[in-house]
């Protein structure tokens, strides 16, 4: 059941085209009680950092109207720890691992992507260009093209035979800007989008609701405004680009892949609906054959259908 | 939802069909919760609620409509659908091991629940009584006022009931804590087990009044859960471990755990 629209990203083939997001299915066991995570095309692991981190200060959530913020500041075990504990017992379950990763210099980058290579069981790496709950490494620092393109090649440089897939930061002026970038250093595939920063006051304590003001948005809400970045970066790109951002059923993974996306993941659906999979595959199986096409790569729309008369009472 | 009955002060006893929960031999822990959302729901994420009772095909919680969420669960009436996670989290010991500390020490057994936190303490009590041999346990259950204290959810309970009210309006004029603490200066406090239940500060001022005097202190505590399983990260507590999430290593934890010395406070 897991081998359905199989996708090819760089080096790497994955079964089916729906991943679980970083940040939504921990390091691929935590929900395996609803999901075998073997399930997934692959399962983005909770963002890597080299040292552990404790993660930021109480609160750390706030639902919103259709989203949700967060402020978790990528509490991690730590990549000595991941890679003996949390890693093997991913595989040994049947889960692709397709590691998160982020880190605070170029150097970095590099040290724990050669960490990385040693691992033949890491089959991808995605890169978290664009948190945005951290001081360093975060989606401030990553919102020049030419840094993410140096951070691009630092991580595919040592990883030439993993696929290498970039996440960037909606919380810039031009993402495309930012494809680019990845695409020039070689990235394997793209993948928008990460949170949209927000934040909450607390009324009753008159302060704002997180200690560092900025949170992440995440949810059903955010949604129009991946779709859109998605269209974009696959317009401007020949990268593929893997889409996040909103999913709540098989509607939005079917419009994801419309607008040019060779797979989707389900994020922060899975922590109230962590069975959500089959619903989506179930939905985007019927559609693909309700269009009469053999996988979902073929519901892309043409570009140009994008381009109509805008203002056409005023010619 | 089987049965939606409004309580005395404000809250909902909501039961709920699961399937594969006993009355006999309970699948859940007093202690455990269950993530819960009307279905439909104008919000995203499940609540979690502390388990009240379970029967044959149910459980049952205790839901004060405080927030958005729970408004909307207690307005459920029978019949209409509920989406429910299985029980979660770790709960209090169970009766047969607090059975056996109890007799090694002969010292009090007391369950301290603040408002609607006396639910799980609730279900504590109900498996001390269904034990062979009968046990000795008093249970204080504070509120602000009378009407904060739903005394009926204990009803038929065996155990010594001690309503507590900062007003004095009903039992012991004063806090739960307040009062945990006088029972333990009328009784070998040494080997004193307590489990409590309530707002994040009544527990850590519970811990500070009796946490040194007696041999096991368990608090459950309460957080605001995205997934309940451990994922998000987003219901932590600082811990002897570091951070830790409360909705796997917790609820309910050993109050030394959460409060004590050994703590590392702060975050990377």
């Amino acid at each position: 059941m897991a081998n359905e629209f199989p996708v090819q990203i760089g080096p790497a083939r994955f079964a089916n085209p729906y991943f679980a997001a970083s940040g939504c299915f921990g390091y691929g066991l935590e929900y395996a009680d609803f999901i075998a995570p073997g399930e997934l095309g692959a399962v983005v692991t909770k963002t890597i950092t080299r040292a552990p981190r404790g993660g930021n200060a109480l609160p750390r959530l706030q639902e919103t109207h259709a989203g949700l913020l967060n402020s978790i500041g990528l509490q991690n075990v730590g990549l000595d720890v991941y890679l003996r504990e949390k890693l093997p017992a991913l595989v040994a379950a049947g889960g692709v691992p397709f590691v998160s990763i982020a880190a605070t210099n170029f150097d970095e980058y590099g040290e724990i992507a050669a960490r990385l290579a040693e691992h033949p069981d890491v089959v991808a790496v995605e890169v978290n260009l664009g948190c945005p709950n951290v001081d360093e490494g975060g989606d401030k620092d990553a919102a020049e093209a030419r840094a993410v393109e140096r951070i691009t090649r630092a991580v595919k440089d040592r990883l030439p035979d993993r696929a290498v897939a970039i996440k960037l930061t909606p919380n810039v002026t031009d993402i495309v800007h930012l494809a680019q970038g990845a695409e020039q250093g070689g990235a394997d595939a793209i993948v928008a989008i990460n949170t949209l920063a927000g934040m909450d006051i607390d009324l009753l304590k008159n302060q704002p609701t997180f200690a560092r003001v900025r949170a992440g948005l995440s949810g059903p809400a955010i949604f129009p405004v991946a779709l859109l970045k998605v269209w974009e970066i696959a317009s401007a790109v020949r990268t593929p680009v893997v889409a996040v951002g909103g999913i709540a059923g098989p509607t939005e993974a079917i419009k994801f892949f419309m607008a040019g996306a060779v797979a989707v993941q389900l994020g922060t659906v899975l922590y109230s609906r962590p069975t959500l999979l089959a619903e989506v595959r179930d939905g985007v199986r019927a559609f693909v054959n309700e269009r009469g096409v053999a996988h979902p790569h073929a519901l892309r729309l043409p570009r140009d259908c994008g381009v109509r008369d805008c203002n056409p009472s005023t010619t | 939802m089987i049965e939606n009955v409004p309580l005395s002060g404000g809250s909902h006893r909501l039961r709920i069909a699961h399937p594969g929960a006993r009355a006999d031999a309970p699948r859940s822990q007093p202690g455990q919760f269950v993530q819960m959302l009307a279905a439909p729901s104008q919000h995203l994420l499940r609540r979690p609620m502390s388990i009240l009772d379970e029967g044959d095909g149910w459980r049952s919680f205790m839901v004060k409509p405080v927030g958005p969420a729970s408004r909307e669960l207690v307005r459920l009436q029978a019949g209409e659908a509920v989406d429910t996670s299985p029980p979660l989290g770790r709960g209090f010991p169970a009766a047969p091991q607090l059975a056996a500390w109890q007799r090694e020490t002969a010292a009090p057994l007391l369950l301290v629940g603040g408002g609607f936190g006396i639910a799980p303490l609730q279900f504590v009590a109900r498996r001390l009584d269904a034990l062979a041999q009968s046990m000795d346990y008093r249970i204080l259950y504070g509120g602000r006022t009378a009407s904060d204290v739903e005394v009926e959810v204990l009803s038929g309970v065996r155990g010594t009931i001690i309503p507590t009210t900062d007003d004095g309006s009903l039992g012991f004029r004063g806090t739960c804590v307040e009062r945990a603490a006088v029972e333990l200066d009328r009784a070998p406090a040494a080997g004193a087990i307590v489990l409590a239940c309530g707002s994040h500060a009544m527990m850590r001022a519970l811990y500070d009044a009796i946490g040194a005097r007696v041999a096991r202190l368990f608090v459950s505590l309460e957080e605001v859960m995205g997934c309940g399983v451990g994922v998000c990260m987003g219901c932590v507590t600082p811990s002897v471990r570091g951070y830790v999430p409360i909705c796997t290593h917790g609820p309910v934890f050993e109050a030394d755990a959460v409060f004590g010395p050994d703590v590392i406070p702060s975050a990377s």
